[in-house]
């Protein structure tokens, strides 16, 4: 019978002939001890690090908040040589610039007209464009972003070949507020970035362009530029924004669009007409919708269904209902609910006898669709 | 072939051994990835400028779930604290699953319901539904009132998902405390993708002695109980450690029962909620992963690491206990039904990775280690221990553990720092050091309880008993 050799062992005297697998185990506990030691100091340190950044921002941005407002209001403040000074004195490390440039983002945001312009004019002052630029050409995508997001908010310009290359950076937050910069420094053509990209908008990106659509103070864009657009999501974006902007005489192509082979950009047409609600094209809209519905998908001939709640009427229904399968529920669902819609008290709408498992209340009976 | 006693010590020894080193290893990559993965979510969300959107008419309509059982001394706080999310479009839907209680009463006077009769198409088949109400009110126009017979949580959720209007669904308990902008945090995956999303999850935060106003959490406190303390540490290596290291590499199995939300029609088209497992939350993710990797869908599912969940988690060792079991009996369940995944190279990194991991990490960790145990009280009866090897491999597991938790704890620093008195960090440093020895074994315990509860047949959910949240002087310390 062989004993191992750990039942043996004296951990005190035999501790210089360890077996190996003791051995490892020992020297882990002390690496794991070390390490758990270092991120104890490292907790310790981030906690430091942060409160002394933390009191570093508030007192600087006391100064800041002084200095600009002297700088706007005071017409005994020495700018070129206070701008010197300041300049100097407080912005030494790479955060004091930071903090710097969020403040000035703060008085940008609250100001606007001749106070806009000297903000721009503390900014550039205060070297905070080369410190940002710097940034641009760096690979960090994360600090090309934040800067593009500054330029663009305190309508700055800068090289375009500094901005380009973002237009189709893998990161999307990069992406994005070069797509931002772009629209806002843009004089004419505030989506001309669409006619450079190599990947399809998310909504989120949509969602973006469209607010700053908003306070884009040059003439709104043509949308229907863009409706053939290579990326469905593209033409899918401008379709909305058609809708949005009331671009009425674009309604023929959106017509046209009801009978385009991609179905998400047959569902946006649906979505935009219905929002316009023009009533010369309401019967036309109906018309190719009623006629294109038994051969539609089931999401598509949902927003039929609704577009006919919205704008249509029974006729239309009774013209769709024999299309609607027995089996396809969620149709049947939306159809019996137009039906009480057009017919409160009794279903006009063949095979469609409306039930359900509710305890009918007498008094508290609603029949809203 | 002989061998003896000596050497079946030795191989089992072996095997715990190697066990262990595989566990250390995987823990090692977890946090290494979650560290890339809270920097890279820090740099992405840096410009604060996502408020503006809150106007936008393109963002998604949302219907956000909530299931209450025998919730009449709180629903209404929570319901009202439900309305007041900042989000464009979304409508709020309790799900009353047949309480025994006052709740749906409450319900219906506090907001002036009426009874509905509104259609809906059951896509998955539920217990009875007996009323659908709206209210007369219009401040409350985005509130919906469904009362059902009782058929457990899964159940409510399904019948949510039939009566609800919108295409993304927020499934949460209706006792958290959610943040204002935590709809927009979470539906920005959706948004934000090339691929599609199909679920986005986000990380539950412990609210126990936290301070609450409005249903708001208006200051960050760390609990008084030990038990609370533990939990908080395990939030931090489940959430900011596993669940983000998942993430990165796109294995997501599991997104809290508490706060999720979900692409509709793809839950539909799963079959939605299993009713037959305690574990729903977790089923119904895989098996959604599983029906696109099958359909051979791009897809992703998300998680975002902002505090945006408060919850109350167990105070009382029972209850804790209770939890715990049922989690385990839900863990296996779901790897049971999904067992043609472990493994299966056919499912990419859920089938290589994340099936495996869960199999041997979350089911089969405390399966071995209760193993390890009655191995050492074994060697201890026959006088085959010697308690300085033994000091050497717990001194080993120990500074792991604490090791472990300590990163997470890092982690937190690094990225929220939600506790920012510094006696709180002291303090859950001394719970790091005491966690292994007072708190891991019990849980240890609870799922090997699971196991054998799942074995005799149990499947029920256990009652969850609360303190509560709602009065703030009740949680001052």
């Amino acid at each position: 019978m062989v004993s191992p050799i750990y039942l043996k062992m004296n951990l005190a005297s035999d501790i210089h002939e360890l077996p190996p697998i003791l051995e490892i185990n020992l020297v882990l506990t002390i690496v794991f001890f070390v390490f758990t030691l270092l991120l104890i100091s490292l907790i310790l340190y981030l906690r430091v690090h942060k409160n002394i950044a933390n009191r570093r921002k508030e007192k600087l941005d006391l100064l800041l908040i002084d200095f600009i407002n002297n700088y706007l209001f005071n017409e005994e403040f020495n700018k070129v040589k206070e701008m010197a000074v300041f300049k100097k004195r407080q912005l030494k490390t790479s955060l004091d610039k930071r903090v710097a440039i969020s403040q000035i983002l703060v008085f940008a945001e609250n100001l606007k007209g001749e106070s806009s312009a000297v903000i721009q004019e503390i900014f550039l002052g205060l070297g905070l464009y080369h410190f940002l630029i710097s940034d641009l050409k760096k690979n960090a995508w994360f600090k090309k972003a934040k800067a593009l997001f500054v330029f663009y908010q305190l309508n700055i310009k800068i090289p375009m070949s500094l901005v380009e290359p973002s237009i189709n950076s893998s990161r999307n937050e990069l992406r994005q507020q070069a797509f931002l910069y772009l629209l806002h420094s843009s004089t004419e053509n505030p989506l001309g970035f669409l006619d450079k990209i190599n990947t399809p908008l998310t909504l989120w990106e949509q969602i973006y362009i469209k607010n700053a659509l908003k306070s884009y103070k040059g003439n709104t864009p043509d949308f229907s530029r863009w409706i053939d657009h290579k990326f469905p999501s593209v033409a899918i974006f401008c379709m909305k924004m058609i809708a949005d902007y009331d671009q009425f005489e674009h309604i023929p192509l959106l017509l046209k669009l009801l009978n385009h082979e991609n179905p998400e950009i047959r569902q946006q047409a649906i979505l935009s007409l219905r929002d316009m609600e023009i009533s010369e094209t309401l019967e036309v809209l109906l018309e190719v919708l009623i006629d294109n519905f038994p051969n539609e998908n089931i999401v598509l001939k949902q927003e039929i269904l609704k577009t006919i709640g919205k704008i249509g009427l029974e006729k239309h229904l009774q013209a769709v209902a024999p299309f609607i399968n027995k089996e396809d529920g969620i149709l049947k669902v939306e159809l019996q609910r137009l039906d009480r819609y057009f017919n409160p008290k009794s279903s006009k709408i063949e095979n469609t006898n409306y039930t359900n498992n509710l305890q009918s209340d007498t008094i508290n009976m609603s029949h809203g669709t | 072939m002989n061998i003896n006693f000596f050497e079946i010590i030795d191989i089992a020894s072996l095997l715990f051994l190697a066990y262990g080193l595989i566990i250390l290893t995987g823990y090692v990559f977890l946090a290494i990835f979650s560290l890339f993965e809270l920097r890279d979510y820090k740099r992405k969300h840096n410009f604060k400028d996502e408020v503006a959107l809150l106007q936008s008419s393109h963002l998604p309509k949302i219907s956000v779930l909530a299931p209450a059982y025998n919730e009449e001394a709180n629903v209404i706080e929570n319901v009202k604290s439900l309305l007041t999310l900042d989000y464009p479009s979304f409508e709020i839907v309790i799900i009353n699953d047949g309480s025994s209680d006052n709740t749906l009463r409450a319900l219906v006077s506090t907001f002036d319901l009426f009874l509905d009769d509104m259609i809906y198409f059951n896509h998955v088949s539920t217990q009875k539904v007996r009323g659908v109400y709206s209210s007369r009110n219009k401040a409350y126009k985005n509130l919906k009132i469904i009362d059902k017979e009782n058929g457990g949580k899964a159940d409510a959720l399904n019948t949510g998902i039939n009566c609800c209007n919108h295409d993304i669904v927020c499934c949460i308990d209706v006792d958290c405390i959610l943040e204002r902008d935590a709809l927009l945090k979470l539906v920005k995956p959706f948004l934000n993708n090339t691929k599609k999303v199909i679920a986005s999850g986000g990380i539950i935060r412990v609210a126990n002695s936290c301070i609450i106003e409005d249903g708001r959490i208006i200051e960050v406190r760390l609990p008084d109980t030990f038990i609370a303390r533990a939990q908080i540490l395990e939030y931090f290596r489940a959430f900011l450690m596993g669940r983000m290291a998942w993430s990165r590499v796109d294995g997501l199995l599991l997104i809290s029962g508490a706060f999720g939300m979900f692409d509709k029609k793809i839950v539909i088209e799963a079959g939605g909620y299993n009713h037959n497992t305690v574990g729903e939350d977790m089923e119904l993710l895989v098996r959604m992963r599983r029906l696109m990797r099958e359909q051979k869908i791009p897809y992703t599912v998300s998680f975002v690491p902002d505090p945006l969940c408060w919850t109350e988690v167990p105070q009382s060792w029972k209850v804790l206990h209770r939890q715990r079991n049922r989690w385990t009996r839900g863990t296996i369940e779901t790897l049971d039904l999904h067992k043609k995944m472990i493994f299966n190279p056919k499912y990419g990194v859920l089938g290589l990775l994340s099936t495996p991991y869960w199999m041997f990490f979350e089911w089969l960790a405390p399966i071995i280690e209760f193993f390890g145990i009655l191995f050492l009280i074994f060697m201890v009866i026959f006088g085959q221990l010697n308690w300085y090897v033994f000091l050497i491999f717990f001194g080993v597991i120990y500074s792991f553990s604490i090791l472990f938790s300590i990163t997470a704890l890092f982690f937190e620093e690094f990225s929220f720092q939600q506790y920012k008195k510094p006696k709180y960090m002291i303090r859950l440093l001394r719970t790091a050091l005491l966690e292994p020895i007072l708190y891991h074994p019990f849980v240890m315990w609870a799922a090997v309880k699971g196991n054998i509860d799942l074995i005799r047949g149990k499947t029920t959910w256990g009652k969850m008993t609360r303190t509560g949240l709602s009065n703030p002087t009740k949680t001052k310390p």
